[in-house]
């Protein structure tokens, strides 16, 4: 009965000590994480969108050539909207290949620069 | 024996995750030339990769992420090239490919012998951690 007895508690004890390593180890792993890791493992979260990633390869290229050659500034000078042709065509030139944010540009060039 | 454990279920959850990665890219390559979209047909998948451009994220044996163009005909250079820029110049895509475990993008064609590589270290703009 007593060896039972002492078998019990020394499974008890064996239990314990096998919650007290785990929580002690997963705090030291937590606190091993670097910066890096924890910025990287945000990336692996976010979603590309491959749809726009297949404009951006196939149309961007051309709505580019479009865009530059219509809102150019020097086409513009003389008048009020030179300013603002500049400041958008400094815009298409950094996002030369995001064409969504190409036909963003181009409704905004259409509206403020009166142009169609 | 916890870690190891924690690392086999982060193997397989990478490893889900490039899979939708490659598969994602591919519905889409594949939507964009069936409406019209894409002239060719693109196809990403994995290749061992460049043992030079490894970084300490790399995946043994299958750090490269190749897309190959179902052109019909050789590509020029400055086609590979512009196919290449468009991927590398989407931040957001090259570091989730890094935190993956990919370390080279390749691009070549199916006709030619065309092809090139791209270390995406140098393309991922977190130079500045990963030093």
């Amino acid at each position: 009965m007593e060896t039972l007895l002492s078998l019990k508690w020394q499974i008890f004890a064996l239990a314990e000590f096998i919650t007290i390593v785990f929580i002690v180890r997963k705090n030291n792993s937590m606190r091993k994480k670097s910066l890096v890791t924890m910025d990287l493992n945000e990336y692996k979260r976010t979603d590309v969108n491959m749809n726009d990633l297949m404009k951006d390869l196939h149309l961007s290229k051309s709505l580019y050539k479009v865009l530059t050659r219509k809102y150019h500034p020097d086409k513009f000078i003389g008048t009020m909207n030179v300013i603002k042709a500049q400041e958008i065509f400094k815009e298409i030139q950094e996002n030369k290949t995001n064409y969504r944010k190409l036909s963003e540009l181009e409704e905004k060039a259409e509206s403020e620069l009166n142009l169609k | 024996m916890w870690n190891r454990l924690s690392f086999i279920v982060d193997w397989f959850n990478d490893f889900s995750a490039r899979r939708n990665l490659t598969r994602n890219f591919n519905l889409s390559a594949r939507e964009a030339f069936v409406s019209g979209v894409a002239p060719t047909l693109l196809e990403s998948s994995v290749s061992i990769g460049e043992s030079a451009y490894r970084h300490v994220f790399s995946k043994f044996m299958s750090g490269g992420f190749r897309i190959k163009a179902l052109s019909g005909r050789p590509l020029t250079r400055q086609e590979i090239i512009s196919i290449g820029s468009v991927v590398l110049e989407n931040q957001q895509l090259v570091r989730k490919l890094i935190s993956l475990g990919w370390d080279t993008l390749e691009v070549h064609d199916n006709a030619g012998y065309n092809g090139l590589k791209w270390k995406l270290y140098d393309h991922s703009g977190i130079g500045g951690i990963l030093n």
